[in-house]
C-alpha cells in the first residue's frame, strides 16, 4: 500500500513542528501548511488523505477550509484540531464541515492523536475499497 | 321695690296647720309674696307635681293619709327632683328631720315650734337654695352637652375608680346605657382583664399625682358585646377647693381603626420595603451573573490562548521523551561497541559502526540533532505564554482585590483587558494604542477592566457582524482634569439612533439570543457612573462605528459627575433608569 500523506493546518507554526517532530516515526508522509490558501495550495498538487486543521485562523477559518475540501476533495478524511470546546463550534465543524474527528488542544500524541491518524487511515481505506469493489476497473492493492 | 313672689305648694291633711301656715305666710314681710296652694295626699301632690304649676318650694307633712314618714319625701323627690322640700316634723322629732334631709329635704321645721319669721325665713332660704340648685343643673346639663357633642369619650372618675360621669361618646362605644355605667368600677368592668392591673396602675398613679408620666396612655376597653376597642386616653386630675385630687377627666379616642389602618399601611409598607430589597438582591444576583457570563466568555477565550501553547509544549514533551530513549539506545549501542572493542578487529569494529550509523538514521537521528535546540526554545516560548496568559488574568481579576479601591494605572488595565481579550478580538480588528502619561485613578481595577473588557468584546462582534473582514479598535487614554479619559473607538456598524437611548438598559440586547446577556453596559454603566462617579457615553453613527467614552474621576469622593453630565449637552451620553 501507499504511503498515506497527512496535511496539517495550523496558523501557529509552533504547532505545526510539534506536530511535525511528533510523528516522525509515523509510517506516512506529513505535510504543513499555516494558513487555509497555502493548503489549498497543496492540496492543488499533491494527493493527500488526511487533513487535519484548526478551526479559528484569520482570513481563511477552519470551517470554510473544510467545506471547500469537501466539495472538491470528497475523499479525504477530515479532522478538526482546536482549542475550542463550547458545543456550538463542535456542532459546526461536525455538521457543516463532516468531520471524522474532532480533537481538541491539548492534545495527547501517543494515547490520542496517533491512533486518530491510524484510525482515520483506515476510515480513508474502508471507503476507498468499497469505491474499489463498485468500480472494478479500479486498481486494488488490499 | 319690686316685691319676690315665691309660689309655695303646702301638703298638709291638717285643716288647722293649713290654716296656720296661711296667716303666718300672708303679709308677713315686705319683700316678700307667697302663693300658697294645699293639697292633702301624696297622689295629689304628684298630681300637681307634674302638672302645668310650677312650684318654688314645697312645704310638707310627712304624715298624709296615704303616706307618712320618710316614705313621703322619698316619693316626693322621685316626682320631681328639683323641688325643694322643707318638711314639717311633729314635737321635737330631731332625729326625722334630719332623716328627710338625709332622703333630699332642704330643711326641716318643728311644727309647735313655728312662728312666722322662722317659716318665712326658711321657704325663703329653701327657694334660693332651689334657685341656685337649679342654675347648677342648668350649667351641669350644659356641661354634660358639651361632653355629649364631644366626638371622643369623656370620662369621670372618682378616687376609687368608680365612673362618675361619662358622655353619650362613651356609652355609645362601650354599648351601655349611662346608669349602666355610673358608679361602677372602671377597670373591674370595662377594662379587659389582661390590661386591668396595668391600667388600675396608671390611674392610681394618676391620683397620687404623678400626672405627666400620664398624660398619654393607650389600653383597649371592653365593650357589652365583648369585642375590644383600642383607646387613646389623654387624662388630667380634678382637685378640690383644698387641692386635693378627687378624680380623673379623661377624655378617649377610639383609635381602633386608625390603629388597624396604621397596622396595615405598616405591613404594606414592610412588604414595600421586602419586595425593594428582593429587587436589589435580584439586581445585585443579575450583575454577579453578567460578571459570570462575562468571564465564561473570557474563559473560553483565555482556554483557547492556552489550549494552543499548551498543546505544542506537551506534544514536545512527549516527543522530547521519546528522543531520549533513541539517544539511550544509541549511547548503549556505543557503550557495548566501547567495551568489546579488545577483542573484535578491525573490520568487526567498521561493520558495527555501521550498523550504528544505520540504528541512528532509521532513528532519523540528523533531524532531531538539527531540531532539538528548536525544540527547547519552541517549548519554552509556549511556556513563556501560558506563563504571561496567567498574569494578565491575575492582573485582569485582581481576584485578591475584590470591592477595594485603590489608586491603579489604567493603562495597564487596558493591556491587561487586551491581554485577556486577545483571542476575541485578533480575528477582528487591528488595535492602536495612543496612551498618553496619565495619574494613576482610585478605583476598583476588576470592575473597570470589567468594563473595559465589555467594550471591547461589544466593538469586535459588533465588526465581526458586518462581515467586512478586519476592522479597526482605536484606544485612547489621556488626562483632562480632573479626569482621566479612555475612548475606545470601533469602525464597525455603529448604532441605531432609536439604540442610542437603550444601551445602557438592563437586558436590552440586538446579539442574538445565547450571545449577549443583554447586561454588559448595564453592568458597565453601573460600575463607572454609580460606583465610581465617573462618567460614561457613547457617539455613534450608523456606517461610522461607535465611540464610547470612560471618565474616571481623579478623586472619586469629590466629584459629582452627575452635575456636571446635565451641562454636558452635546454628548449623547445616556442615563438609565436607576
Amino acid at each position: 500500500m501507499d504511503r498515506k500523506v497527512i496535511l496539517f493546518v495550523d496558523d501557529e507554526v509552533k504547532v505545526l513542528n510539534s506536530l511535525r517532530r511528533g510523528l516522525i516515526d509515523e509510517p506516512y508522509e506529513t505535510l504543513f501548511a499555516d494558513s487555509g490558501k497555502k493548503a489549498l495550495e497543496i492540496l492543488e498538487q499533491k494527493e493527500v488523505h488526511i487533513l487535519v486543521t484548526d478551526m479559528r485562523m484569520p482570513e481563511m477559518s477552519g470551517l470554510e477550509l473544510l467545506k471547500i475540501v469537501r466539495e472538491k476533495y470528497p475523499k479525504i478524511v477530515r479532522i478538526v484540531l482546536s482549542g475550542y470546546t463550547q458545543i456550538a463550534t463542535l456542532l459546526t465543524a461536525i455538521n457543516q464541515g463532516e468531520i471524522y474527528k474532532y480533537i481538541t488542544k491539548p492534545w495527547q500524541m501517543e494515547e490520542e492523536f496517533k491512533p486518530a491518524i491510524r484510525q482515520a487511515i483506515e476510515f480513508y481505506d474502508l471507503n476507498n475499497k468499497q469505491d474499489a469493489a463498485s468500480q472494478p476497473a479500479a486498481a486494488t492493492n488490499g | 321695690m319690686d316685691k319676690r313672689t315665691i309660689t309655695v305648694l303646702l301638703v298638709e291633711d291638717d285643716e288647722g296647720d293649713i290654716l296656720l301656715a296661711r296667716r303666718m305666710l300672708v303679709n308677713s314681710s315686705q319683700s316678700l309674696e307667697f302663693i300658697v296652694e294645699t293639697v292633702q295626699t301624696l297622689s295629689d301632690t304628684v298630681k300637681y307635681l307634674n302638672g302645668d304649676k310650677k312650684f318654688d318650694v314645697m312645704l310638707l307633712d310627712m304624715g298624709l293619709p296615704d303616706s307618712s314618714g320618710v316614705e313621703t319625701v322619698q316619693k316626693v323627690k322621685q316626682a320631681n327632683q328639683t323641688i325643694p322640700i322643707v318638711v314639717l316634723t311633729g314635737l321635737d322629732d330631731e332625729q326625722t328631720g334630719l332623716l328627710a334631709i338625709k332622703n333630699g329635704a332642704t330643711d326641716y321645721l318643728v311644727k309647735n315650734k313655728l312662728s312666722s319669721d322662722i317659716l318665712v325665713q326658711t321657704l325663703n332660704f329653701a327657694f334660693e337654695r332651689g334657685q341656685a340648685e337649679k342654675t347648677i343643673l342648668r350649667e351641669r346639663n350644659k356641661a354634660q352637652s358639651y361632653l355629649d357633642v364631644a366626638g371622643v369619650i369623656m370620662l369621670v372618675l372618682n378616687d376609687d375608680l368608680t365612673v362618675h360621669r361619662i358622655n353619650n361618646k362613651g356609652c355609645e362605644i362601650l354599648g351601655y346605657a349611662e346608669q349602666d355605667i355610673l358608679e361602677k368600677n372602671w377597670c373591674d368592668n370595662f377594662v379587659p382583664s389582661e390590661y386591668r392591673e396595668k391600667v388600675s396602675q396608671v390611674l392610681k398613679s394618676l391620683l397620687s399625682g404623678e400626672i405627666g408620666k400620664y398624660e398619654y396612655h393607650e389600653n383597649p376597653i371592653l365593650t357589652k358585646t365583648g369585642r375590644y376597642r383600642l383607646v387613646a386616653w389623654h387624662n388630667s386630675v380634678l382637685r378640690d377647693e383644698a387641692g386635693q385630687i378627687k378624680s380623673i377627666l379623661s377624655s378617649g379616642e377610639d383609635i381602633t381603626e386608625r390603629k388597624e389602618a396604621e397596622e396595615v399601611i405598616k405591613k404594606a409598607y414592610s412588604e414595600l420595603e421586602s419586595a425593594n430589597a428582593n429587587l436589589k438582591s435580584m439586581q445585585a444576583q443579575i450583575i454577579q451573573n453578567e460578571k459570570l457570563a462575562s468571564i465564561g466568555q473570557l474563559a473560553a477565550g483565555v482556554a483557547h490562548e492556552m489550549n494552543t501553547p499548551v498543546g505544542f509544549t506537551a506534544s514536545n514533551f512527549e516527543t522530547l521523551a521519546k528522543y531520549f530513549d533513541k539517544f539511550k539506545n544509541l549511547l548503549d549501542m556505543y557503550g557495548k561497541l566501547a567495551g568489546e572493542m579488545p577483542n573484535i578487529d578491525k573490520d568487526g569494529i567498521i561493520a558495527r559502526t555501521a550498523d550504528i550509523r544505520k540504528t541512528a538514521e532509521d532513528m532519523k537521528m540528523g533531524f532531531i540533532l538539527e531540531d532539538i535546540d528548536a525544540l527547547f526554545e519552541e517549548s519554552k516560548e509556549g511556556l513563556k505564554r501560558v506563563t504571561t496568559i496567567i498574569q494578565n488574568l491575575r492582573d485582569f481579576s485582581r481576584v485578591d482585590k475584590i470591592d477595594v479601591y485603590d489608586d491603579f494605572d489604567i493603562i495597564r488595565g487596558m493591556e491587561a483587558t487586551l491581554a485577556v481579550a486577545r483571542n476575541t478580538i485578533k480575528y477582528n480588528a487591528n488595535v492602536t494604542l495612543e496612551f498618553a502619561d496619565v495619574s494613576q485613578v482610585s478605583c476598583n481595577a476588576s470592575q473597570i477592566n470589567q468594563v473595559f473588557l465589555n467594550i471591547l468584546v461589544n466593538a469586535a462582534q459588533a465588526i465581526e457582524s458586518q462581515q467586512k473582514g478586519m476592522g479597526n479598535i482605536k484606544i485612547k487614554i489621556y488626562p483632562s482634569e480632573p479626569y482621566v479619559v479612555c475612548e475606545i473607538e470601533d469602525d464597525g456598524p455603529g448604532i441605531p439612533q432609536e439604540y442610542l437611548n437603550r444601551v445602557f438598559e438592563p437586558f436590552f440586547t440586538t446579539k442574538p439570543a445565547g450571545k449577549g446577556t443583554g447586561l454588559g453596559l448595564a453592568v458597565s454603566y453601573d460600575i463607572v457612573v454609580n460606583k465610581h462617579k465617573g462618567q460614561l457615553f457613547i457617539d455613534s453613527q450608523v456606517g461610522r462605528g461607535a465611540k464610547f467614552t470612560i471618565k474616571l474621576p481623579l478623586n472619586r469622593k469629590n466629584s459629582d459627575s452627575r452635575k456636571e453630565m446635565e451641562n454636558n449637552g452635546q454628548e449623547s451620553h445616556i442615563v438609565c433608569g436607576r
